[in-house]
């Protein structure tokens, strides 16, 4: 890694740590501003999709897809946005279905990579693995709300953690003139 | 290409140019070489890992896509794999970022191969090989570009082989799956390749990744649609381009020996293709994944000396063992110096053409080590 | 074969392909959206009936059967059909009875969105903008599907006359 990539990683590990606490020290209001930020990043993720389409994927053979890919997500943005005013308890499953997820993802990714011999297989699987167990215990406890929203903060700093530690791994820094 | 044509081909090509037995070795010992030097492999050895030539698969799933990483990944496939044909290529309605891309598609002949043989001309026979694997990869590897990239890189379901059954050309499609550990079976046309990702720049689309491991195959011969061709289809010859290759070594390792002034792009051996056409051209057609056995038959009654397997470990002790001062003149020192300079060579051209792909690049380095 | 005409068969087959594609995964989108709405959503199912919690009760596993058979069946078509694209485009079927299928659904589709201009009291409205670039970028993908499908019958058809 680069410089550049080490403090990447460490700002967002204590982004996601300063998100955390919030969550802690406001409590079930705080979910709402987590929703906000889903929202955001499925946005910016449909956005940067359907810009892709237009500049690049659109020459491509079969490259169609890419735009309806594009529109889903913005879909999903907004629908994620429109939860904003209902039931907090609603929005700790939805948030918790959405780690699942992306737990799920992980250990595919973790999958993929032991069939190719890489070491991170075990590192993506420990990330999938854990945000499942949250996703679960989230689930599990979401009617006493206030020991949800620890169980989700505290996978919100394991994340930040690994992220902080990404930071700081030893890496050689390659460069070329 | 692999080891089949990278080393005991490139003995044949570098021994009918020329070059004595023992030289014949150096030369396709490092042009195999070029497919194993990888990052870890240096840094096993106590090198510089700036020099690595390729990324083993497990480099490649651990390699960051953000934009140095990318820049990384493209200096060296770029340079070593799918060196890029025309750097200044035009095509209508499309933007800067797309043209970037679209630039880097491999293909034999470029300004870049003269550029790449001329630039191992009065170095080492290390550097030599070095040239001859990036000259060769250019026939293998054209339509496909040394960056990760959906929009050029990808396949789709429209893959067949050509094949000859009973005296008649039938199409056959081709099914790819993603089981890294399984061999392809020529039988049943079912071969390996990534993942679909629709990750513009994953790892997935990097090179010819999407037709897995079967432009490789010299036997091959097969039409598909590149992403990039506008729903026109190719048709690869391998055995055609893999001769073309062959002789096209010939006569760069000519003229890198001194024998003749000159390297030019479409210049092909001709009095090597007289007298050794036929013999070759039975080993590139024959449907095998793997032709080393037929390349080190024809390269030992070509030399009358026994062509040794290629051996990884080799050259690594005498680079270890040397002293810091005298590591340049070992084989890997040499190799490595080669490499180098291979690598700035590329990357100064297409940071030249204004394409930032490959990353910055102040000035050409030789002999830096 | 002309070069041009390759070019075209090839562009049209993939058409359809990404049509027949949409067409599965619209219907799946539609009902995981309609399941998040109801189970996560504002809305609930008697609002949407406008019905009253008693009458709700009373009528609630036929409510429940109806949406399930319904949902499943519309599912089922939109699975069946975009499949039958799917497939001519691959080459596997010279049949073209989903043409039927599309156009209409194209047709409703095309019809309903002036709808969106005029929303009802009860309706969310936060993703109401989006959810008509959705169904208008499922119009778009029918008429392509519609369109490559008639240029490929013509084609195919030019191809076997001249080949005569």
């Amino acid at each position: 890694m680069t410089y550049m990539q080490k403090f990447s990683s460490i700002l967002r590990g204590l982004i996601t740590l300063i998100i955390a606490a919030v969550m802690l020290i406001v409590g079930s209001d705080s979910y709402v501003f987590v929703l906000l930020l889903l929202t955001l990043s499925l946005s910016i993720s449909g956005l940067k999709t359907l810009i892709y389409y237009f500049t690049m994927a659109k020459y491509m053979v079969g490259g169609r897809l890419v735009l309806y890919k594009g529109v889903i997500l913005v879909d999903f943005a907004f629908l994620t946005f429109s939860f904003a005013d209902i039931p907090k308890v609603y929005i700790l499953i939805y948030l918790a279905l959405v780690h699942a997820f992306q737990g799920f993802v992980e250990i595919l990714r973790a999958k993929e990579a032991h069939l190719y011999g890489a070491k991170s297989w075990r590192k993506n699987l420990a990330h999938g693995l854990v945000s499942i167990t949250l996703a679960v215990c989230c689930i599990i406890f979401v009617r006493n709300q206030s020991t949800a929203v620890i169980i989700y903060s505290l996978g919100l700093m394991y994340t930040a953690i690994t992220y902080i530690a990404a930071g700081f791994k030893k890496t050689t820094l390659v460069y070329i003139q | 290409m692999q080891e089949d044509f990278h080393y005991y081909a490139t003995y044949c090509a570098a021994f009918l140019a020329g070059f004595s037995h023992e030289e014949s070795l150096d030369i396709c010992y490092s042009a195999q070489l070029v497919d194993l030097c990888s990052a870890t492999f240096l840094a096993r050895i106590g090198a510089p890992q700036i020099a690595a030539t390729t990324q083993l698969q497990l480099e490649m799933m651990e390699a960051r896509t953000d934009l140095l990483g990318l820049q990384n990944i493209t200096r060296i496939w770029a340079s070593f794999h799918f060196l890029p044909k025309d750097l200044y290529a035009q095509k209508e309605k499309r933007n800067k970022r797309y043209m970037n891309k679209y630039r880097l598609i491999c293909g034999p002949n470029g300004d870049l191969v003269v550029d790449t043989v001329k630039n191992a001309k009065d170095t080492s026979l290390q550097h030599i090989g070095i040239a001859m694997h990036v000259l060769a990869d250019t026939w293998a590897h054209m339509y496909f570009a040394g960056t990760p990239s959906q929009v050029i890189n990808n396949t789709d379901r429209d893959f067949f082989e050509i094949l000859t059954e009973n005296g008649s050309t039938i199409e056959k499609r081709i099914t790819f799956r993603h089981s890294p550990s399984t061999p392809d079976d020529l039988e049943k046309c079912l071969y390996t390749n990534t993942l679909h990702q629709g990750n513009e720049n994953s790892v997935m689309n990097l090179g010819h990744g999407r037709a897995g491991h079967f432009p490789d195959y010299s036997f091959a011969r097969y039409r598909y649609y590149p992403s990039w061709n506008e729903y026109r289809d190719v048709y690869k010859d391998n055995p055609k381009d893999y001769m073309n290759a062959f002789l096209q070594m010939v006569t760069a390792m000519k003229y890198l020996g001194g024998k003749i002034d000159n390297f030019e792009k479409e210049v092909y051996d001709t009095e090597v293709h007289e007298k050794y056409g036929n013999k070759i051209m039975e080993i590139l057609e024959k449907r095998q994944l793997n032709a080393c056995e037929d390349w080190e038959k024809f390269g030992e009654e070509l030399s009358g000396e026994e062509i040794p397997a290629f051996d990884l470990a080799k050259y690594q002790d005498e680079y270890i063992k040397a002293d810091k001062d005298v590591k340049k003149d070992t084989f890997i020192g040499r190799f490595i110096n080669g490499a180098l300079s291979q690598k700035t060579m590329v990357s100064n051209k297409i940071y030249q053409s204004k394409n930032m792909l490959a990353g910055f690049s102040r000035f050409e380095v030789r002999n830096k080590l | 074969m002309n070069e041009d005409i390759k070019v075209q068969l090839k562009k049209y087959r993939t058409n359809i392909e990404t049509g027949g594609i949409v067409l599965i995964m619209s219907g799946l989108w539609g009902l995981l959206k309609f399941l998040m709405s109801l189970a996560v959503g504002a809305q609930t199912l008697m609002s949407m009936l406008d019905i009253s919690r008693e009458e709700y009760d009373q009528l609630r596993i036929f409510i429940l059967v109806f949406l399930f058979v319904a949902f499943g069946g519309i599912l089922f078509f939109h699975f069946i059909v975009g499949l039958g694209a799917i497939r001519y485009a691959h080459g596997k079927s010279s049949k073209t009875r989903f043409l039927i299928w599309t156009i209409l659904l194209l047709v409703i589709n095309f019809v309903c969105l002036p709808l969106y201009f005029y929303p009802t009291e009860d309706s969310v409205e936060d993703s109401t903008i989006v959810s008509f670039f959705v169904d208008l970028t499922l119009c778009i993908c029918l008429f392509d599907l519609n369109a490559s499908t008639i240029k490929l019958k013509k084609l195919l058809k030019n191809i076997e006359r001249s080949g005569k």
